[in-house]
């Protein structure tokens, strides 16, 4: 009886999770038959849905990238990263998408701060309430065992790990304040301001990524590593 | 060029009329005689001379006109010669005549066209004209050649007369044609043909270059050089002399194959037209019976622009055989040879060694592969540099391909490089023919880091195996995920309000928690904590105190102050109030944990203090010091004592 009930349990939970996964599922046959965009539209049917994993990002953008599409294939892989940034799967493929790219655009952050690129803004935030539970907590044991001699020394620990951890979010938090964009177009060209009249300013060309710092109806304004910027139509790129 | 010397107009039944006669070719002989045997009114003959711009840059052209008004008799053409620093072309002459209430008035305009070569301020002028029979002087003019204005290109060959806009039937395409043709109508898959631009022309023509490029698609293209192939040479055709030059040459690859058509393009040229040929100054000369001194040097002549097209030509490419097709072969066709050399034969492991493979010959040398080196197990192998050097100087394709690979060999040892093995299609014999390059022996001696590397095991032990770096073999993204789990990419959890909530309330257990431990730990009178923690605080500041009062010399201040220090010190941290402090206390509060020594010092502090603030004697100001230091020495070392 008790196997049963177990049986039943297992059963389940493994049917909830067919139920997100046979798109997915179906998605890398489709793909390993050549069919990519059949594969893409069940990715994306997937992400439309708010079930938009790592790995579906990841998958979707090995399809763009063989259909060629290098601009949201790289925006598929930012995505994939931000859930899950030490996915070396992803960074290798990354990479690889990076090296045939047209634009040499250094998006390394400066200094320790390329540290930030290993973690992900959930997990900073995360460690930050942790920290702040133990110092609660701490707060709690001193409160119902105040004579223990071993009280002062967690609480400084845990006070600097409180400290540490508020400033890699901050940190962290000023690298994805801003949400950024992909060029999905061959070519695009980057103007001073919102409207075709405005002057040229560079051009930008599939793939290359950058920050958004202002936007209009129909143009973002990007931020390239160099502190320059210009303008862009929001069709032509693609937020990450 | 075109002569028209109707001098007058019969006053009678003639309209007033102004008539430009430009170029005037098609003016037909009845209006020429009607014009020939008119009389002139009297006017008074003036001429002048004017140029369409004063100042002009290098390569840039004016036009100048000599303008005669009122001429009577035949004017003939002023004697225009050579101007220093300028090329000239006549461009013409045109005549207007009225007659106004019969009076007949007249203008005989030259024009020439100068192009400026050199810089200065330049006189045109004076030249003659001969009207009547009597000469005429034409007022000089003056213009500054400026070194080439902004913007302006310098135009090539100073040779560059301006197109007119002229139509191209002037000359006709007997005068001057091209013919672009192929050396062979059949040729293997990379093998060469070779297409050349005939130009056949009677007159003095000028090639300019390509209107339309050829249609080249399945070919690899070799432009060869133009000083090459312009060669003049003579030909009768029809009875006609031409002057030919081969003006372009263009060896042609085939990539596939299979029957190709090649649109050759269009040339364009200069065709350069004498006055002497001309049809008006054959009839001037003799109906005028005239050819005086003014007959025009031979550089005045009008130039025209004449494109030149051609049939396409049509060559047959054959692929090549497939019996006796060697196993090395890679496509070469030509005729090579090929070499294979080492830069050092002694080295030591771990050394880099060059080995360097040279095909030359001729052929398509830039899509020629080199063989590559053979695998070698005791070599780590690096491909390095690779270089093509193609020459076109003798009319053929022919140059040479070096690739350089570097050998680092792993062991000592005596090696061999073998031999490589190169062939190509010989399209004269038809055949496919094999090389082989030579083969080099390395001799490796032990090196320094090869030593350390691999350790002699004694013997029969195992020796660990040759290890190998995995080796990329090519680039591409990793496969896809399989499994798909974790967290979805959505809103961050920074940017949700739980998660602040969340820490809203850690906070507040935090602070909450802490006060009430904190309020709890007063109410309970646990004052000695408080005062344990603040002893050292409080002392250090009574001492500073002290050190002032001890500056000032104010003894009474000093003592009661040090007194305050040292005896609230040792209140607080044994928590006694400040009357029970003595040294007895002292001593059997800090038990042994506190050193004779210090005990003993404290001891005779206390004593100290109480003699200076009671028997107030002694105000030596060095006993004073001596009780400050005391006083600092004790305080920092029973810090250090632990009491609880």
């Amino acid at each position: 009886m008790r196997h049963l009930v177990l049986l039943f349990g297992l059963l389940a939970a493994t049917a909830t999770l067919a139920d997100n996964s046979t798109a997915f599922v179906e998605g890398g046959a489709r793909y390993q038959a050549g069919d990519f965009k059949g594969a893409a539209a069940l990715y994306e049917s997937l992400v439309d849905a708010g079930l938009g994993t790592a790995d579906v990002h990841y998958n979707l953008g090995n399809v763009y990238f063989r259909l060629g599409l290098e601009g949201k294939a790289l925006a598929a892989y930012e995505r994939a990263l931000r859930v899950r940034p030490r996915d070396a799967d992803a960074l290798w493929n990354r990479e690889l998408l990076k090296s045939v790219l047209a634009d040499r655009i250094e998006s390394r952050p400066p200094g320790w701060l390329v540290w930030l690129e290993a973690v992900s803004i959930d997990e900073l935030a995360r460690v930050f309430s942790a920290a702040l539970c133990l110092c609660a907590l701490l707060a709690v044991g001193g409160y119902f065992k105040p004579g223990a001699r071993a009280w002062r020394p967690l609480r400084t620990v845990a006070l600097l790990l409180l400290l540490a951890a508020a400033a890699l979010f901050a940190g962290k938090w000023s690298q994805v304040k801003d949400p950024r964009a992909v060029v999905i177009e061959k070519e695009v060209t980057a103007r001073y301001g919102p409207s075709v009249r405005e002057s040229r300013a560079f051009v930008l060309h599939e793939g290359a990524l950058a920050r958004v710092t202002d936007q209009t109806d129909e143009w973002y304004r990007l931020m390239l590593p160099g502190r320059q910027s210009g303008w862009v139509p929001k069709n032509s790129t693609e937020l990450v | 060029m075109s002569k028209k010397t109707g001098n007058g107009v019969r006053p009678q039944g003639v309209r007033p009329l102004l008539k430009r006669f430009l170029r005037n070719r098609g003016l037909t002989p009845v209006v020429l005689a009607f014009l020939l045997f008119s009389t002139v009114a009297h006017a008074d003959v003036s001429i002048e001379s004017s140029v369409s711009r004063a100042r002009l840059g290098i390569g840039e052209e004016l036009t100048y006109d000599i303008i005669v008004t009122n001429a009577q008799g035949r004017i003939s053409k002023p004697n225009f010669t050579q101007i220093e620093g300028f090329s000239s072309y006549s461009q013409g002459q045109s005549q207007e005549i009225s007659i106004v209430n019969g009076q007949s008035s007249s203008r005989s305009i030259f024009s020439y066209v100068l192009i400026a070569n050199s810089e200065g301020k330049k006189m045109i002028g004076s030249f003659q004209v001969n009207i009547g029979g009597k000469d005429y002087a034409v007022p000089p003019v003056e213009v500054e050649v400026v070194r080439s204005p902004a913007g302006a290109q310098p135009s090539g060959p100073v040779y560059s007369p301006p197109p007119r806009a002229l139509p191209g039937r002037e000359v006709r395409n007997e005068d001057i044609f091209v013919k672009a043709w192929l050396d062979k109508d059949q040729v293997y898959v990379n093998e060469p043909a070779t297409l050349t631009y005939t130009v056949y022309t009677r007159l003095s023509a000028t090639y300019k270059g390509f209107d339309k490029e050829p249609a080249t698609t399945g070919f690899w293209v070799e432009d060869f050089p133009p000083e090459m192939t312009a060669k003049k040479t003579e030909q009768f055709i029809g009875g006609q002399r031409y002057v030919v030059a081969d003006v372009r040459k263009l060896a042609l690859f085939p990539t596939q194959a299979g029957v190709f058509t090649i649109d050759p393009g269009t040339l364009s040229t200069v065709v350069e037209v004498r006055q002497q040929n001309d049809f008006d100054s054959f009839f001037s000369y003799n109906i005028f019976g005239r050819r005086g001194g003014s007959f025009p040097p031979a550089f005045v002549s009008q130039v025209f622009s004449k494109s030149l097209s051609t049939e396409p030509v049509t060559v047959t490419v054959k692929a090549l055989p497939e019996t006796g097709r060697p196993e090395s072969f890679s496509g070469a066709v030509g005729e090579y040879a090929i070499e294979s050399s080492i830069d050092k034969r002694h080295l030591e492991a771990g050394d880099p060694v060059t080995f360097r493979v040279r095909v030359s010959g001729r052929g398509n040398i830039n899509t020629v592969q080199t063989p590559p080196p053979a695998a070698m197990e005791d070599f780590r192998i690096y491909d390095s540099a690779s270089s093509a050097n193609v020459r076109k100087e003798r009319l053929v394709v022919e140059g040479e391909k070096t690739t350089e690979t570097v050998l680092v060999p792993r062991k000592p040892g005596t090696y061999t490089i073998p031999p490589l093995e190169f062939s190509f299609f010989d399209p004269k014999t038809e055949s496919y023919r094999e090389l082989l390059t030579s083969e080099h022996k390395l001799d490796v001696r032990p090196g320094r880091a090869e030593d350390e590397e691999a350790p002699q095991g004694a013997p029969g032990a195992l020796l660990p195996a040759e290890k190998q770096d995995v080796i990329l073999m090519g680039r591409d993204v990793r496969y896809l995920k399989t499994v798909s789990g974790g967290p979805v990419d959505g809103a961050p959890v920074h940017r949700r309000g739980a998660y602040w909530l969340l820490n809203a309330l850690w906070l507040a257990a935090w602070a909450g928690f802490a006060f009430a431990a904190s309020r709890r730990a007063a109410e309970n009178g646990d004052i000695s904590g408080l005062r344990y923690r603040r002893s050292h605080r409080l002392a250090r500041r009574h001492l500073k105190k002290a050190a002032e009062y001890l500056k000032k010399g104010d003894h009474d201040a000093f003592y009661a102050e040090t007194s305050r220090s040292v005896y609230g010190y040792f209140a607080d941290k044994l928590n006694l109030s400040a009357q029970d402090v003595s040294a007895e206390r002292v001593e059997a509060l800090a038990g042994d944990r506190a050193e004779p020594q210090l005990t003993s010092e404290i001891r005779d502090l206390f004593h100290a203090l109480s003699f200076g603030r009671f028997a107030s004697v002694d105000k030596n100001e060095e006993r004073m010091q001596q009780v400050y230091e005391q006083a600092d020495r004790a305080i920092t070392r029973f810090e250090k004592v632990k009491i609880k």
